[in-house]
């Protein structure tokens, strides 16, 4: 055994490497720990686990953390801890240690390695089942650590097999659905202070097992009488396991109880030389068989017994530490006074029943144990040891949980210390009309600190049942919640920090857009490059510089991201026709046309370019964002409702790269990477499609214009992608080939009046909404949403329709998104009456001036009307005009 | 413990020494029978005795009062969504909460500490400057903030570049904030039981008497009771009361999960919401913070979710609020969330008559608790539909008129 | 097709992190070559399909098919004329090899309703190989890694570290990803990051 020297509440101490902060302070004589939460009382260690309601303390060396149990915490050389009064602190610093997460699937998950879970262990391994065995301390044994007992070898032994895995301080945080729990566990702080990087600090286990064993045993509950929460009151359990090991800071002591263990904990402090001046035992007669054990034991021992009594109050010395103890005898209330340090507590034991419930399995009460048990098994989840109600030898608990209170009493007796809540608090829920134990909890707090009324929730059950005349179990069901007991955020955030946090998806030409520092736009999980400023050009410069250079020389633009979905089969015409509202199965072979896709409410929600690459072979392209969505949609409708068409669809969004330049001059461009080409209007016409050797790699190329120029896309298998790119610029470099990105994208597709799915729309817009009639096809029998066109509410008059929105002053970009008002209006202080608002909103070289999109109740018959825009510092006037603001007549995209 | 202070949690109030009748039994019939006393029933009881002096109510409970979502809620409050109808009825539910605590009598921890929404893209701040513009037009507050500005009013949101969806903007509406959620609803059931409303709980309705396509009472574990008028207000078991009486209601529950840390010092005094990196947050008066984010993906009455969504809410968390690293975990809760196709409530009339429904509010629920109890008790006062609640029709699925808040209700808040 | 290494890239370059002799390699295996296909295993196709390619594809999903395609390990080339069919769904396989898979069905597609795509560029080949293998991706992988329920020539999709992907256990303590090529990075770096406390 090695000292370690820790720091509490700025003092130095030492203790032995290994054992708990609780143990340590109680060796150093140290009993009032820290003051109760609101009432500032003084209160001290009272337990010896997780149970522990009162001695928190913030951590400050190592990681660091909040408001950790002292009874958990095992010293190590240079802790430095402050003892806390209900609240955890948050420093600003960052915590640098690794968290992580990892999967296991196993045959059977054990949860708690005391004998009954060891035992278990054994059973499944001989079986030849693999095995995780669980524990949250760091030694196997359960109580029979505590007691100092060894723990059988053969028992023992079975966490070194072949076929079993043990984790030690680990807690099961909860069990969920199928055989799914998730476990915590601390790895590095019981080594030392150092935040430690390249070794995970709490690892979150995700473990999936065919069956779980629980096997979590139980902790004592305390009992309530008036003030019984002084430094010096603790569970008996603890008081005799702290007391055996050497921090024994008593002369003397009194045990109350309800049980035996009250007897077996007594002879623990009598043997580690405590004077144990009484045992007091609510219960009068015992059963015949403990007579021969505990109590005679005690008795031989010449403790003296008083039966039929309980502890009614108790007494403080000038230091606020316990200094004697008032008994009240249970029939003729006579008290007596006796004076001592330590008065140990056994009020029962309860069962660790959380993980059982949190999968719905109701602990039941037992009336023997005077606790609620889970006695359960199924195929997936089993319990034993005490949790199942096996107590060993221990016989009927006395069902009780305090005296009768008067109301001064009532108003120091502790049901739930770390919420300083008491009787008194209790009683007055009760007379509100309180009944549910939940509604006694949020009435008055009790079970909803740090242990989460891990003592106190039996403690309430029972004290509602004695209060309105009902069992405990006769009250309804305590709700325990995952986490069984509190993690740190980062634990379970695990690695998915910074850059981790969330993919980000990436084009094949993305590192040559990193190097031209040009900022990227998400786009979803996408990186997409937003613009590409020259030095110390601005985003507005930037934007307008691109917009000019691919209407008037030639740019380039990565469109790699755009969902691609390959569809082939003899029906695919078909199929294609009712998908899109427009024809698709009369499309001759290398061709291509643009569509609009509606749901079955008639509205618009996805929209693309769909090109014959031959007879039964299509390319369908979606937006970027609804590629998946879009994929699904197809296999939905294929799968579900038309399995007799002869259609398959693959995803071929990464497969392949798309370059597009685009401009006058991307004509001579397209000839210089494709030497063999014929690019003359008349042999590669809008909206055909070309097979050709692209800069060395065979290439499909499409007229495809997404801004009204003439334009090539060259699509290319994505591993050739940035090749495609670099000998763009290559030989495009005379011509001030210029890169742009999704702003002047979205900048050159508003010209033209081009809708942006998702933009544009919202989900509420049908085709005619967006003056789209003409992609409505008025031949076909049927196509997804054509049905919805007649709904009252789709057909009526006054919807909002895509119009072009030109401010009065051309100099102002009107903000996407502000809201309209009919410039008739007069009134344009809210709240007003709107007619629709913004969409699309830009600085337009080409006009050399603002202008917009905007959708407006029936906006199409109302071009030419005044509008006004109220915005918070100003008015901004304009008027309604055509959606189509640059080459109405569609002659450019030729070249 | 010379130079030693310890960080403090405040004081809570003491509730009222007596709340309402502990196993009231109901009477044979009422005028009026609420189904469901969540903080929606229970504010619909409410105001029918208040507004209308309609007493001879009861509310009927399954289970313990309050217990549904309004007793496991975030309890965010703000009326900043995206359309008219929907300002409308949330501005109307937040200036009844602005005075709230005053007119029923009780302590609710209102706090108007604003609620920000955070915006993480290009995409991303443009609809949701619509939402502001449109908060605009229809006078209810909202404020755009740019990435500094956030920080000025909450230091501890992460604004820098290096984090994944950076920070690019956010709305703020200052009238929004928290409240404490069983208090308001205890508040509005002892208010209601003191204007003679009977509360019933741990009674099941099990099915409906209906004479003539009119409603005549309720059957339950408790007996038949008999009724002119009823409401169905049960939120997720909405669609299960339906199917008693004969019909079906558009709605799909899924479970909604959320959590709270144990107590620490106060460092976030507004509420956080954000959409991309999927969390929302505010901080309570105690000092325990209070987070969630998004709907499980399947339906469920269970109460409970995967665990899946706590971890990614976490990790958001500390991305955005790299303090919250060691704070620790306490406590997590699933909800039930009714989700109609459009993501707005369903108020009004049903194919019975004399039934009337209000279900449907899935993540919009504790913030419309004044609004929606108010429009309701008119609706059911008056036999027709109050002018706030006419556009959440059910017939509004047939006719299309849908209000579609899937984006403003973004991440479940 | 054959690949034209001058001007192709790969979204990893080729990376490699560990070592043969060490815990885990981790490495791509660029330009591998990936085929999607479709085929109703009821329909005449299926059998036109097996007699193409000279092997039986099985259509239980999960299962691995190879014919001439044994794991290679170190610097060894694989053999020519190699194939491994990796069934995805009912109808659905992922074949990869040395074998010219698309000149080898392409009588078949024009006689029958069947689909092949060439995915080669759609995904790229990450391979984890060593004795803690199992351990690195079970930091991310929520499906069964233990031999019994995943043996050699299992396949499965999934999502790990947030990436879609196919995994195929090919032999001993030997895994073959196949994510989609934009995820390759993050993938990457998710798994490189998770063999931390095994190099």
């Amino acid at each position: 055994m090695s000292t370690v020297t820790f720091t509490f509440d700025g003092k130095q101490y030492s203790g032995e490497k290994g054992e708990s902060l609780a143990s340590a302070l109680l060796r150093n004589g140290v009993l009032h720990f820290t003051d109760s939460s609101y009432k500032d009382r003084p209160r001290g260690v009272m337990g010896l686990w997780v149970e522990e309601t009162n001695a928190l303390v913030n951590v400050d060396s190592g990681a660091g953390e909040p408001l950790k149990p002292a009874t958990t915490i095992e010293i190590v050389e240079g802790l430095v801890v402050r003892s806390a009064q209900g609240v955890g602190d948050l420093p600003d610093t960052r915590d640098n240690s690794r968290y992580d997460k990892a999967n296991r699937h196993v045959d059977v998950l054990v949860v708690g390695a005391g004998t009954s879970g060891l035992e278990a262990a054994k059973k499944f391994s001989d079986l030849g089942k693999s095995v995780i065995v669980i524990d949250d301390k760091p030694t196997a044994g359960g109580h029979l650590v505590y007691l100092g007992q060894p723990v059988p070898a053969d028992l023992l032994s079975v966490l070194d097999r072949e076929n079993v895995t043990y984790l030690p301080r680990t807690t099961v945080q909860g069990l969920y659905d199928q055989g799914y729990s998730v476990a915590t566990e601390r790895r590095t702080d019981h080594l030392d202070v150092n935040v430690h990087t390249e070794m995970s600090r709490i690892r979150t286990w995700h473990i999936r097992a065919e069956h779980t064993v629980l096997a979590t045993g139980a902790f004592q509950r305390h009992l309530v009488f008036a003030n019984n929460d002084r430094p010096g009151i603790m569970l008996s359990h603890a008081a005799a396991t702290y007391v055996s090991n050497g921090a024994n800071p008593f002369k003397t002591a009194v045990v109350v109880t309800v049980d035996n263990q009250g007897y077996r904990d007594a002879i623990r402090l009598h043997k580690a030389g405590v004077h144990v001046a009484a045992v007091v035992d609510i219960r009068k007669k015992v059963s015949k068989s403990s007579k021969k054990s505990s109590r005679k034991a005690v008795e031989k021992l010449g403790i003296r017994l008083i039966k039929g009594a309980t502890v009614i109050d108790t007494q403080a010395n000038l230091d606020g530490l316990l200094s004697s103890v008032t008994i009240v005898d249970a029939k003729s209330d006579l008290q007596e006074t006796i004076k001592t340090d330590l008065l140990a507590v056994s009020g029962g034991w309860t069962p660790i029943v959380h993980l059982a419930t949190f999968i719905g399995i109701k602990p039941t009460w037992s009336v023997k144990r005077a606790a609620f048990i889970v006695k359960h098994k199924d195929s997936l989840t089993s319990t034993t040891g005490m949790l199942a109600g096996d107590f060993g030898d221990d016989d009927e608990a006395a069902i009780f949980f305090g005296p009768k209170l008067s109301t001064e009493q009532a108003l120091v007796a502790f049901v739930d210390y770390q919420r300083d809540a008491t009787y008194r608090d209790f009683k007055r829920a009760i007379d509100a009309g309180m009944r549910s134990i939940e509604h006694v909890k949020r009435y008055t707090a009790i079970g909803t600190a740090h242990d989460q009324g891990k003592t106190s929730g039996t403690v309430t059950m029972g004290l509602i049942g004695q209060a309105i005349g009902k069992a405990p179990d006769e009250i309804g069901s305590l709700t325990f919640r995952p986490p069984y007991i509190s993690i740190p955020f980062a634990a379970l955030a695990g690695r998915d920090r910074g850059l981790l946090s969330d993919p980000e998806r990436t084009t094949p030409i993305h590192s040559w857009h990193r190097a031209s520092g040009a900022p990227m736009e998400d786009v979803g999980q996408w990186k997409r490059p937003w613009y590409f400023p020259m030095p110390g050009e601005s985003m507005h410069a930037a934007v307008l510089r691109e917009c000019a250079a691919v209407r008037e020389g030639v740019g380039v633009m990565d469109a790699s991201t755009l969902g691609k979905i390959d569809i082939q089969g003899k029906d695919a015409g078909q199929f294609l026709d009712l998908i899109y509202t427009n024809m698709f199965s009369t499309l001759k072979v290398g061709m291509s046309r643009y569509g609009l896709m509606c749901g079955i409410d008639g509205m618009v929600f996805d929209d693309g370019v769909t090109t014959r690459i031959s007879e039964n072979h299509w390319l369908m392209t979606t937006t970027t964002g609804g590629a998946a969505k879009v994929l699904d949609w197809l296999e939905e409708w294929l799968q579900t409702e038309w399995p007799h068409l002869e259609v398959y669809c693959t995803s071929v969004t990464e497969q392949i790269s798309t370059v597009a330049i685009v401009g006058p001059k991307s004509r001579e461009l397209m000839k210089r990477l494709a030497p063999s080409l014929d690019v003359s209007n008349e042999a590669f016409a809008f909206m055909e499609n070309k097979h050709a050797d692209v800069a060395g790699v065979p290439a499909r190329i499409a007229r495809i214009s997404f801004s009204g120029e003439l334009a090539y896309e060259i699509n290319v298998p994505a591993i050739y992608g940035l090749h495609i790119w670099e000998s763009v610029m290559a030989k495009g470099a005379d011509l001030n080939i210029t890169p742009y990105g999704t702003e002047s994208m979205h900048v050159l597709r508003a010209e033209k009046g081009f809708v942006i799915v998702g933009q544009e729309t919202d989900g509420t817009q049908t085709p005619d909404d967006l003056d789209m009639n003409w992609i409505v096809s008025k031949k076909k029998d049927d196509f997804i949403g054509k049905r919805s066109f007649s709904r009252a509410d789709t057909a009526r008059d006054g919807r909002h329709q895509l119009v072009g929105i030109l401010a009065d002053d051309g100099s102002y970009v009107i903000p996407e998104g502000a809201y309209i008002v009919a410039g008739a209006d007069e009134k344009t202080a809210p709240p007003v009456k709107h007619i629709g608002y913004i969409t699309s909103s830009y600085d337009s070289a080409a006009l050399g001036r603002s202008f917009a999109l905007a959708l407006v109740a029936n906006g199409l018959a109302r071009k030419g009307e005044k509008i006004a825009i109220p915005m918070a510092d100003r008015v901004v006037t304009g008027v309604i005009t055509d959606s189509v603001f640059v080459d109405k007549e569609n002659t450019r995209r030729d070249g | 413990m010379a130079n030693m202070t310890r960080r403090r949690t405040v004081e809570l109030p003491d509730h009222p020494d007596f709340l309402w009748v502990a196993d009231q039994k109901p009477k044979k019939s009422y005028d009026v029978i609420i189904i469901g006393a969540g903080g929606h029933g229970l504010a619909t009881a409410y105001y029918l005795a208040k507004n209308h002096g309609i007493t001879n109510v009861a509310v009927i409970e399954k289970g313990w009062l309050a217990g549904g979502n309004m007793g496991r809620n975030t309890t965010i409050i703000r009326s900043n969504y995206l359309w008219d109808e929907s300002a409308g009825i949330y501005d109307h539910s937040l200036k009844l909460w602005e005075n709230l605590e005053e007119e029923v009598g009780y302590e609710m921890f209102f706090s108007q500490r604003g609620v920000m929404t955070l915006a993480h893209s290009v995409s991303d701040v443009r609809s949701k400057q619509r939402n502001f513009y449109a908060n605009h037009v229809n006078a209810v507050d909202s404020v755009w903030l740019t990435p500094e500005e956030v920080k000025e009013i909450a230091p501890i949101v992460n604004i820098s570049e290096d984090i994944r969806y950076p920070v690019m903007g956010a709305t703020f509406q200052p009238r929004g904030g928290i409240a404490k959620h069983d208090w308001v609803a205890w508040g509005y059931a002892k208010a209601a039981a003191d204007l003679g409303v009977d509360i019933i709980q741990n009674c099941e309705v099990t099915g409906f008497k209906i004479v003539d396509g009119k409603v005549q009472g309720i059957k339950t574990t408790q007996g038949d009771i008999a009724a002119n008028k009823v409401g169905m207000v049960a939120a997720g078991h909405t669609s299960v009361l339906a199917n008693m009486a004969g019909f079906d209601v558009p709605l799909q529950s899924r479970p909604l999960q959320a959590l709270v840390s144990e107590l620490n010092e106060q460092v976030l005094d507004t509420v956080i919401m954000s959409g991309a990196v999927h969390v929302y947050v505010s901080q309570a008066h105690k000092g325990e913070l209070v987070m969630g984010a998004g709907t499980d993906s399947y339906n469920s009455y269970a109460q409970r979710g995967g665990f899946h969504v706590i971890e990614h809410q976490l990790a958001a968390a500390c991305e955005l609020f790299p303090i919250f690293e060691r704070a620790h975990m306490l406590r997590t809760w699933g909800g039930i969330v009714d989700i109609a196709p459009d993501a707005s409530p369903i108020i009004g009339l049903t194919p019975v008559e004399n039934l009337f429904i209000n279900s449907g509010w899935g993540t919009g629920g504790f913030k419309a608790t004044p609004g929606s109890g108010w429009v309701m008790a008119a609706t059911i006062a008056n036999g027709e539909p109050d002018a706030l609640a006419k556009p959440y029709a059910l017939d509004r699925f047939i006719s299309g008129h849908l209000i579609d808040e899937h984006g403003a209700a973004g991440v479940a808040h | 097709m054959t690949v034209n290494l001058e001007f192709a890239k790969s979204p990893l370059g080729g990376a490699k992190h560990g070592g043969l002799d060490k815990a885990v390699l981790i490495q791509e295996v660029p330009f591998t070559p990936g085929f999607d296909l479709r085929v109703n295993p009821d329909s005449s196709g299926f059998a036109a399909v097996n007699q193409a390619l000279g092997l039986t594809l099985n259509p239980k999903v999960g299962t691995v098919v190879r014919n001439n395609a044994a794991c290679i390990v170190g610097d060894e080339l694989p053999a020519a004329g190699g194939i491994s069919a990796l069934c995805l769904g009912p109808d659905w396989w992922y074949l990869t090899g040395t074998a010219d898979i698309q000149a080898l069905l392409k009588p078949v597609q024009e006689a029958h309703h069947i689909s092949l795509v060439d995915v080669s560029s759609q995904r790229t080949k990450i391979e984890v190989y060593g004795p803690n293998a199992k351990d690195v991706l079970a930091h991310y992988w929520e499906q069964d890694l233990r031999d019994e329920h995943f043996p050699i020539d299992a396949c499965s999709q999934g999502v790990l570290a947030k990436a879609p992907l196919i995994m195929w256990h090919c032999c001993e303590n030997c895994y073959l990803l196949f994510p989609r090529a934009s995820f390759a990075n993050h993938l990457w770096t998710a798994l490189t990051d998770a063999a931390v406390e095994y190099l």
